[in-house]
């Protein structure tokens, strides 16, 4: 028998009583959304870096001497600086010391930064960085996962990264690094 | 007010004076107590081991011992959670059936008792009541809701009462479970008490008299200087 | 048949590294209550979570529909399983289609449920778990004893000593960071390697076809992203309606699992990349099974998270194994009885039922009031052993009668007050073992009320 008919006619053939969706009323309660968000993401053992504007960062990479030009992004300002684009790394086995990614929406209860496929590249760039830094303005911050579901959209893939890849899994002992990056930065813009 | 009394099995078997003292503290509290002499056990030893059908010929007797009072109260929060829970609609008696703390605080509007208990006191908020009927706000959920118990407790003069690492943990007794998970119901037990005299506790006390025998067994076969007591031998000592 | 209390007499004898385990659990557990006690509404989100899932039982047939049309309509291929056997073919299938040998595997209860891995053993594929626990535990030979964190019965000691067996790793270096970056090493390596991914589900969504996927390594993400095929296998029960649904069970699932906030990676698969496969397979395996029993449909709603397992007081004190299923703990003990009752029948008995489970339960599972319900369908069956039916059944005709009860009452005490101690607390009772009976009193209350209140109050 088709496992699909076989599978829906038994689910059908139980009596069941109508159960309605329930009315969800969610209102927004965090009042400085930044000064939540940058809580979280640090605890979740992350950095935080916070510049008034873009060019402010940018100015401030290059005081810094960052390595920008060993560095892979899908963020214009930063390829013109000599970083490379991440849609062009082919070899999963070439090391990424570092990716910047934009992010699109960050979540104030939580740290969590929203990053559509777009954002990548392509989807290994996340998992493959040892360092992942997530650029995030000010103004795309919301308070909680229900507001943020109300304006992200599922795309073809997108995910939240709220840290640096992790595990307990050994006695419950921390430890940042797992399988994915080292290294978790987040940069608020604004 | 009439109120019927109900003494558990094992209270009215093994620990009459925590009969005594419940008879007496509601007498004092003013209701009018009325011991129903054909009252037997509410019947949970079976159901919780799987016997409900076994235990209806005993819900029709409580049913029928019961009639015909509008309250009825127990100094145990897991029968009166069987009875009130577990019961049958219709096996159910027609009055309300009460924990005793429950019913001081809630139906009588009492908080304050006069008794005196000098001691340093360890609350095992037993789970059928603290979870089952509600009479105070376990550690899972998130809600502020007075607890009765402790309202009671905590009124009593010269009584300290201790704070607890997991304060509201199973002490593993568990009716039949302490028999057929022996090994594990003896550990809980064993680390509830531990956790009592670590925070220096001189007694144990409690709304069930069945997880406090339970300990109590584990206690003395220890030697720990450590005693129980039922909530009500407290709140009625020296009144 | 589980032999429920064997097993954890033999866990708490290492009565040492009992009190670890017990220990070491609860500090999840104090984790969880931290993070649900920072989040006024947590109680509303429960609410909205459990009337989310009975819902969508209610509308099963009609969720799997719109979520098959939409993720068809997304590219993805979905497949329809109704036993282990079918999921597991279906997934031999689809690598023997793509010329998969090599197969990275993120954590799936599901395929521990189907025992998808020797399956596919004995067929040629080398299957690799990438979840760090599940890697350990697969190692060993041995099944998760936990379903967030497989591991969580070992002690570092054990995992040194693993791998340096097995990753060749340096011997008595017990540091955790140590041999988690080695255990990256090797990971990694198979990653790349790797021509299938295969992972569990946390969430799939009716309205969109997307799976939602939640790590805290990465791992999902790094196998589906560099497989040649991805394969989402997933119980029929994990759909939801909405999209917008999601903002409350994120909000919950890590909270109530391991205190975070959220968890790391929270992945959503819409659609497959160009020219790499997705696959989608929805399995019954005793499921519909299990809607079709009212009082137990309700244990379709959980979402993993564990929670159940570290609050619970005889789970902590006996180990996962213990309970000689899938999953372990309260869960498992309302969802395996279905699955053979007889085999199954002492789990609903390892428990209290001191409600604790059904408190921190994200989805309002009312897990001690199933346990209770199973316990009566058992003793229905005559699956009870007769040391229990025997004494309660002659309980049951003592309590039925006020007369009867007395004089049994009578008789018990006046030989309890008789017989020697060592008699009374003989060994050989399971009570007696390491407990003291309570002194039997001359009178009972009803005696002394007969004496004290000759007329009534």
């Amino acid at each position: 028998m088709d496992p699909k008919k076989q599978i829906l006619d038994r689910i059908r053939s139980i009596r069941q009583a109508p159960k309605p969706y329930p009315p969800q009323a969610i209102e927004s309660q965090e009042k400085d959304l930044a000064e939540a968000f940058t809580g979280m993401v640090k605890l979740s053992g992350s950095t935080l870096l916070r510049f008034e504007d873009q060019q402010t960062m940018i100015d401030e990479f290059v005081k810094a001497g960052h390595p920008v030009n060993e560095w892979v992004s899908t963020w214009d300002p930063l390829i013109r600086m000599g970083a490379s684009e991440a849609g062009k790394i082919t070899d999963a086995r070439i090391v990424i010391s570092c990716a910047v990614l934009p992010g699109k929406f960050g979540v104030a209860e939580n740290g969590a930064v929203w990053v559509p496929e777009e954002a990548m590249g392509q989807r290994t760039i996340p998992f493959l960085a040892e360092h992942l830094i997530l650029i995030v303005h000010a103004k795309d911050l919301v308070a909680t996962m229900h507001q943020v579901y109300a304006v992200n959209q599922p795309g073809s893939y997108g995910l939240f990264i709220a840290g640096p890849s992790k595990t307990a899994d050994i006695e419950q002992h921390l430890v940042l690094g797992a399988q994915g990056p080292l290294a978790h930065t987040v940069i608020l813009l604004g | 007010m009439k109120v019927g009394l109900f003494i558990p099995c094992y209270i009215d078997q093994f620990y009459p004076q925590v009969g005594v003292a419940t008879l007496e503290l509601l007498e004092h509290l003013g209701c009018e107590v009325v011991y129903p002499p054909g009252q037997t056990c509410c019947g949970q030893p079976l159901a919780n081991t799987g016997m409900e059908k076994a235990a209806q010929p005993t819900y029709d007797h409580f049913q029928e011992v019961f009639s015909g009072f509008d309250h009825i109260v127990a100094p145990s929060g897991s029968c009166v959670y069987h009875v009130v829970h577990h019961y049958p609609v219709e096996s159910r008696p027609q009055g309300k059936v009460w924990e005793l703390c429950d019913f001081i605080v809630n139906h009588l509007g009492v908080t304050q008792i006069a008794a005196s208990f000098p001691h340093k006191v360890g609350l095992h908020p037993s789970c059928h009541g603290l979870r089952g009927l509600r009479l105070g706000p376990d550690s899972e959920r998130v809600e502020d809701r007075p607890d009765v118990v402790r309202t009671l407790l905590a009124s009593v003069s010269g009584i300290e009462l201790v704070d607890l690492d997991r304060r509201d943990e199973c002490c593993g007794f568990g009716g039949t479970f302490a028999i057929t998970e022996e090994a594990v119901s003896v550990q809980m037990g064993l680390d509830k008490i531990s956790d009592h005299q670590r925070h220096g506790a001189e007694i144990i006390t409690g709304t069930d008299v069945s997880c406090l025998m339970h300990l109590e067994g584990l206690i003395r076969r220890q030697g720990l200087p450590l005693q129980t007591r039922h909530i009500a031998e407290i709140l009625n000592a020296r009144l | 048949m589980s032999q429920h209390p064997e097993a954890a007499a033999r866990f708490i004898a290492d009565n040492e590294r009992m009190a670890w385990h017990d220990r070491s659990i609860w500090n999840a557990r104090k984790k969880r209550d931290l993070a649900s006690h920072s989040i006024e509404e947590w109680e509303q989100l429960r609410s909205w979570a459990s009337d989310i899932k009975e819902h969508t039982l209610a509308h099963l047939d009609h969720y799997l529909e719109v979520f098959e049309k939409q993720a068809t309509a997304n590219g993805v291929k979905v497949h329809w399983a109704a036993t282990a056997e079918e999921h597991n073919r279906i997934v031999l299938g689809i690598l023997r289609e793509n010329e998969a040998r090599h197969m990275v595997k993120s954590k799936s209860m599901l395929t521990e449920e189907c025992h998808l891995n020797p399956f596919l053993e004995a067929n040629g594929i080398e299957v690799i778990d990438t979840d760090l626990g599940e890697r350990i535990v697969q190692l060993r030979e041995e099944i998760p004893s936990h379903i967030v964190t497989p591991a969580i019965h070992l002690k570092k000691e054990d995992v040194s000593k693993l791998f340096e067996e097995k990753l060749h790793t340096e011997p008595g270096n017990a540091d955790p960071t140590y041999l988690t970056r080695e255990a990256r090493k090797h990971l990694r390596a198979h990653f790349l390697a790797c021509d299938a991914a295969l992972t569990g589900v946390n969430f799939a969504v009716a309205e969109t076809g997307t799976v939602v996927v939640v790590t805290n390594e990465g791992n999902s993400d790094l196998g589906v992203h560099l497989g040649k095929v991805q394969i989402h296998s997933m119980g029929i029960e994990k759909l939801i309606p909405k999209w917008q649904d999601l903002g409350i069970f994120t909000r919950l699932l890590a909270r109530s699992a391991t205190g975070q906030p959220i968890s790391i990676y929270t992945s959503h698969y819409t659609k497959p990349r160009p020219d790499v496969p997705m696959h989608i397979i929805l399995v019954d395996n005793g499921r519909t099974e299990q809607l079709s029993r009212e009082h137990f449909r309700k244990s379709l709603a959980c979402i993993r998270c564990g929670a159940c397992m570290n609050t619970c007081p005889i789970y902590r004190r006996s180990g996962g194994h213990s309970y000689g299923s899938t999953i372990p703990g309260p869960i498992g003990s309302i969802l395996t009885p279905g699955k053979d009752l007889k085999k199954y029948s002492p789990l609903p008995f390892a428990s209290t039922l001191c409600g604790s489970c059904s408190d921190v339960c994200p989805v309002k599972i009312d897990i001690h009031d199933q346990l209770y319900r199973w316990r009566q369908i058992i003793a229905e069956e005559h699956l009870l052993p007769k040391y229990k039916t025997i004494p309660l059944g002659l309980a049951g005709r003592i309590f039925a009668r006020g007369k009867r009860y007395d004089q049994a009452g009578r008789i018990a005490r006046w030989w309890l007050r008789r017989l020697p101690a060592w008699m009374v607390n003989s060994r050989l009772n399971a009570w007696s073992k390491h407990r003291d009976l309570p002194n039997a009193p001359r009178n009972s209350f009803k005696e002394w009320y007969e004496q004290n209140r000759p007329h009534g109050s």
